[in-house]
């Protein structure tokens, strides 16, 4: 793994994806800030999911108080290792995605003037080199007045020298298959942010059945479909660093590293699927619930950035925890 | 209106409890959020986990039990804790116990210390979080009485509600031993009594008050509760002079500010409780008097805390006082039709004729009997077991004594210093092999 970081240099110049994010959610963000710093050459720019909304649309910190300490020297260290910090702002209130607080900010002039500089006094303040808004549940109506929101929020990011970035649902069309989707206008979207992040995972997720998080022919499709209404050069594409351990329909989250182990401990045999190009697994607990676990590993991960490398764009990396640690060489090779 | 004088939804409210109507119905609401509103938010498509692993991890639990002469029951208590957790996690402080306590924990192959003197389980506790390093070595510290067996789902069902980083502390919700138990009549009876008031007060006062929006509960239980470690240096365990310990801990908590409470029903644990009537008067005087200490203890302040315990207080003393004057308003009002000549005798005349002017018989037993007797219901329906239908005539007796009880310790608050030593329930050795839980 140490010795990832000298070749993927020279390899980079032609192979590996443009843009490589690393988006480190607040809790994973202490672990996560050492491998990337391990990583560092891989690596351009690194967005911590770190900030929520309260109820009255006002930006709060995501992480708990007590890790307040914690975040701003992990930060230090991002910035003295020379990368860009694009922290992400997610209309998440109390721990879960809340519609109210964005849809009273859309449709209201003033909440708006408001909202944007509030984002923009957050990148000064803290010298972030962009934001990112990761806006999620919005409805079909207010497809008009986000697009509005995020062209304004450019104009006053890009006034004060900061990016803006915006994180999307993958989908296959303009109306997708939820009213969320419509929500986001990809060509309005792709206009206004210098990033547009299509979250390539989620085919299969916590309420579904058991099956591949980011199916390459899924991740395909969806790209395709992005490429179709935006500028590659603005494209970044999202991959999932995580798995999940699904009972019937419910499904709980897990790492590369949690994933391995449980596989080890119940002694499963871990099979590579290949038509989605996912490693996946079967046990029986303890009380003698059937679990099956689909993750991610630098196999599956080099499949999708392949894809993104053919097409031009580049990767972010959902870094939910420990990851194989091949996946940083195979980013590196740019995933050959 | 009534017959007599008095509004029959008057006497049906102090018999049911403004508490239970207020935190049943916020109850309720959060029944509402949790079965309805958050599984509808969850089953939409969440494309990718939102938020990370659970904060505090089965590896990162202690388990501390302070036992005095608890011989009987410790290495029953522990063989169940051990199935869910390593030995190393589980730390036994014997308080000048005479009895082998100290010797079975080893056994047990457990941490164990012994106290020099007897210091009482507060201070019990205090000693064994210091000198097992707790606050150094784990995220959270479980308080588990040695006479209590943990239930298998315990731990899944309770660590993940300290996701919540306002979360302090997690009650464990009891439930009392029946099988496995030889019971006399009267043991039975104050078993089932204790049960309903568990059933009652858990589901109808503390699901309410801990709902994560109106947060207020006048008591984690000190028999199965966790603490997050990083509070506890907050919390002054072992003030002089209390008789019990986790009243006054939780009131910490929320007179501090220092965090919130969560609970929940599926985080239990099973407890003996006292099967002859001395040890239940023993136990409830010495709860009540806790109770009484604690509230002395800590000066009101503006905020939710103070008025959940000043809406309970007022009930207690209120219903308390209806309760014992309970029998004295029956004997009074059924004595013409028992021995006429009495309504002639000076002083029982005219309180019979003034009593009979506000209060008719029937709207004793509409208005307190009745009600009683619909919780009882409820908690056998509930609960299904049916075997407390047969007890609900006693239980308002028991009520008379329980309220006695709570308006003789009142003026002890004042009286009484307690040295900090162990007043427990004789204990009984369950046969192995005693199911757990419902």
């Amino acid at each position: 793994m140490m010795s990832a970081p000298a070749c993927a240099d020279t390899a980079s110049e032609q192979a590996s994806p443009a843009t490589v994010v690393a988006s480190l959610p607040y809790w994973y963000l202490d672990a996560g800030t050492d491998v990337v710093l391990a990583n560092r050459p891989a690596v351009t720019e690194v967005s911590p999911w770190l900030y929520g909304l309260a109820s009255d649309g006002t930006i709060v910190p995501q992480y708990p108080d007590s890790q307040a300490g914690a975040v701003t020297a992990d930060l230090d260290k991002l910035r003295q290792a020379g990368l860009a910090v694009v922290p992400s702002i997610a209309n998440v209130t109390n721990g879960s995605f809340s519609y109210q607080p964005i849809a009273d900010m859309l449709h209201d002039a003033d909440r708006t003037k408001k909202h944007i500089a509030d984002i923009v006094a957050l990148a000064n303040n803290n010298g972030f080199a962009g934001i990112d808004i990761d806006y999620e549940d919005l409805a079909a109506g207010d497809r008009a007045a986000f697009t509005s929101f995020t062209y304004q929020l450019g104009q006053a990011l890009h006034a004060a020298n900061r990016t803006l970035s915006v994180t999307v649902f993958a989908k296959s069309s303009d109306d997708g298959d939820d009213p969320r989707d419509v929500g986001q206008d990809y060509v309005g979207l792709g206009q206004s942010a210098d990033q547009v992040r299509v979250m390539g995972y989620g085919d299969h997720w916590e309420s579904s059945p058991a099956g591949p998080i980011a199916p390459v022919s899924w991740v395909s499709t969806a790209l395709n479909y992005a490429v179709s209404r935006i500028a590659p050069a603005k494209i970044v594409l999202g991959v999932p660093l995580y798995g999940m351990d699904w009972v019937g329909s419910k499904g709980t989250p897990l790492s590369w590293e949690q994933a391995t182990a449980l596989a080890t401990s119940t002694k499963a045999t871990v099979t590579y699927d290949q038509t989605s190009q996912a490693p996946w697994f079967r046990y029986t607990d303890s009380a003698g619930a059937a679990h099956e676990v689909w993750f991610e590993n630098a196999t599956s991960s080099s499949a999708k950035f392949a894809i993104a490398k053919q097409a031009g764009v580049g990767v972010f990396l959902w870094m939910y925890g420990a990851a194989d640690p091949g996946t940083w060489s195979a980013l590196g090779s740019g995933g050959a | 209106m009534m017959p007599g004088g008095t509004p029959l939804w008057l006497m049906v409210l102090l018999a049911f409890g403004a508490n239970f109507l207020l935190w049943g119905t916020i109850g309720g609401l959060r029944l509402v959020e949790e079965r309805l509103v958050r599984p509808y938010l969850r089953s939409r498509h969440r494309v990718r986990p939102t938020s990370g692993p659970h904060q505090v991890r089965l590896d990162e639990v202690a388990v501390l039990i302070p036992a005095h002469n608890e011989a009987l029951v410790i290495q029953d208590s522990l063989r169940a804790i051990l199935k869910l957790l390593p030995p190393h996690q589980v730390h036994v402080v014997s308080d000048a116990s005479t009895d082998g306590t100290y010797r079975l924990a080893r056994e047990m192959g457990v941490r164990v210390i012994r106290t020099p003197r007897n210091v009482g389980k507060a201070g019990a506790l205090v000693a064994g979080i210091r000198r097992f390093r707790l606050l150094d070595r784990f995220k959270a510290v479980m308080l588990l009485d040695a006479d209590t067996h943990v239930d298998p789902g315990y731990f899944d069902a309770a660590l993940p509600l300290f996701d919540d980083p306002k979360v302090v502390a997690v009650a464990g919700c009891v439930h009392t031993q029946r099988e496995g138990r030889e019971l006399s009549t009267m043991g039975t009876l104050l078993i089932h009594h204790r049960e309903r008031i568990y059933a009652v007060a858990q589901r109808l006062l503390k699901f309410g008050q801990t709902w994560s929006r109106f947060n207020a509960t006048h008591i984690v239980p000190g028999f199965a509760s966790v603490y997050r470690t990083e509070v506890l240096p907050k919390i002054d365990i072992n003030p002089t002079g209390m008789v019990i310990e986790d009243f006054n801990m939780t009131f910490e908590v929320y007179q501090k500010k220092l965090g919130k409470v969560a609970f929940t029903l599926d985080a239990i644990a099973v407890t003996q409780d006292p099967d002859n009537l001395r040890d239940y008067i023993r136990q409830t005087r010495r709860w009540s008097l806790g109770l009484w200490q604690t509230v002395w203890r800590h000066r009101p302040r503006a905020n939710l805390f103070t008025v959940m315990v000043a809406l309970l207080q007022v009930e207690l003393v209120s219903s308390s006082l209806m309760f014992v004057l309970l029998p004295l308003a029956v004997l009074l009002l059924a004595m013409p039709d028992l021995i006429g000549v009495m309504t002639s005798w000076p002083v029982i005349g005219p309180a019979h004729a003034f009593l009979a002017a506000h209060l008719a018989l029937g709207a004793l037993v509409l208005g307190i009997v009745l009600p009683d007797f619909a919780m009882t219901v409820l908690v056998t329906v509930v609960d299904r077991s049916p075997r407390s239908l047969l007890c609900a005539p006693f239980f308002v007796l028991l009520r008379v004594l329980d309220s006695a009880t709570a308006l003789y310790t009142l003026p002890l608050v004042w009286l009484t210093r307690s040295n900090g030593r162990w007043r427990s329930p004789a204990r009984r050795a369950s046969p192995h092999g005693t199911t757990l839980g419902r």
